[in-house]
């Protein structure tokens, strides 16, 4: 989005993950019923799909200390932030306090 | 619009030659529908060549490789023939688009296209091929490195058909590797951010009888490497000058910044597959 104008608007341009592109997805469910839900039930695909960038975005910085502010995290926005020196992690490694 | 089936090249070319406004040839037609489907350009005349006889095939002539301009990717990838000389091309041709392009887009068509993107014509870029080129009252062969002038843009006149695409014979004796790498924003269906196809030429010893780097999408056209090239003709390889010939190699680049990359990663990532390409070639094993 650029100006409130997407710059992508079809999939030749946005252009999704294929199958040769998307890592293995293992799904774990946490069964933790939902007090207001019927039964119980809570919805799984919108809350899964809240922390995910996030996660993600950690799994960057633990790995190689680069933080990644914009999405899509692609190969040379990591490759920038590798380059950029990060903050120092906070004492501990707890994440507490990591905004930038 | 008119629709043209010409069974003949001499036919076809007549046609391009004699149609008035803007006339389109149609081989596989994988860039001509996406074209319609996205400017909605108003074409005179599509002339197709699917009836053309002898745009086909692939044939060795005296060692040197002749592909019919109309050969498809798909074919390419499976001809023993352009497996064993021209290694980059069939790696190319695998990373075009997707399978369902491969077996319609056709190998002129990528050259006609003229995009500095090309995976095909990167890699006939660095074989050292050439196109023939059919006019009305003669034919003339455009080494490749002449032949494109422009983003989209060649030598190719308006009443010119690319009839066949002529790969050189390698030294004799020599043992080849050829290798395309390709960086895009996914692994299939995109078009690269940077290219490189490399081909190298070894005599028994390991000497560098011949070498071709080209790179696509840092250009306005396909580049030729030809400083790089030649700090590695003649010489034994080795780490430290694949190093030095990678990074000539990505500063012979000019590459811009657009939507898909910016400039500064593609000539960082230009260097890493030149790098990566001549790897293999290192202990001098085909």
């Amino acid at each position: 989005m650029r100006r409130g104008i997407p710059w992508n608007a079809n999939f030749t341009d946005y252009i999704l993950p294929t199958t040769v592109d998307s890592p293995e997805i293992l799904t774990e469910i946490v069964e933790s019923p939902n007090a207001m839900g019927p039964f119980g039930a809570k919805g799984v695909g919108e809350s899964a799909l809240v922390p995910t960038a996030a996660a993600i975005a950690n799994a960057i910085r633990d790995a190689t200390g680069a933080r990644v502010t914009q999405l899509p995290m692609t190969a040379d926005r990591v490759l920038a932030a590798l380059r950029t020196p990060s903050p120092p992690r906070p004492h501990g490694g707890e994440g507490k306090g990591e905004g930038a | 619009m008119e629709f043209y089936r010409p069974t003949t090249i001499e036919e076809a070319v007549e046609l391009l030659g004699r149609l008035p406004g803007t006339v389109k040839v149609l081989a596989g037609g994988t860039d001509l529908a996406v074209e319609q489907e996205f400017l909605h350009p108003r074409w005179d005349a599509l002339v197709s060549l699917g009836n053309v006889a002898g745009l086909r095939g692939i044939r060795e002539e005296g060692g040197a490789l002749a592909l019919g301009a109309a050969t498809t990717f798909a074919e390419v990838i499976r001809s023993p023939l352009v497996q064993r000389r021209a290694r980059s091309l069939v790696e190319a041709a695998r990373t075009v688009g997707s399978w369902a392009i491969q077996v319609q887009g056709t190998i002129g068509g990528n050259l006609g296209t003229a995009s500095p993107a090309g995976d095909g014509s990167v890699a006939l870029l660095a074989l050292g091929a050439e196109a023939v080129l059919r006019g009305p009252k003669s034919e003339r062969r455009v080494p490749l490195h002449e032949f494109f002038t422009g983003p989209k843009r060649s030598v190719l006149a308006r009443d010119e058909l690319i009839t066949e695409v002529r790969i050189p014979s390698a030294p004799a004796g020599a043992r080849l590797r050829g290798t395309f790498l390709k960086v895009g924003k996914r692994q299939a269906m995109a078009i690269s951010i940077v290219c490189a196809a490399v081909e190298v030429a070894q005599a028994e010893g390991g000497q560098v009888l011949d070498v071709g780097i080209a790179f696509g999408s840092v250009a306005p056209t396909p580049l030729r490497a030809r400083e790089a090239e030649a700090m590695l003709r003649g010489r034994r390889l080795t780490v430290d000058l694949v190093r030095q010939a990678a990074a000539a190699a990505a500063a012979e680049t000019r590459p811009i910044d657009d939507v898909r990359g910016e400039a500064w990663y593609r000539r960082e990532v230009a260097a890493v597959l030149v790098e990566r390409a001549l790897a293999g070639c290192l202990n001098g094993a085909a």
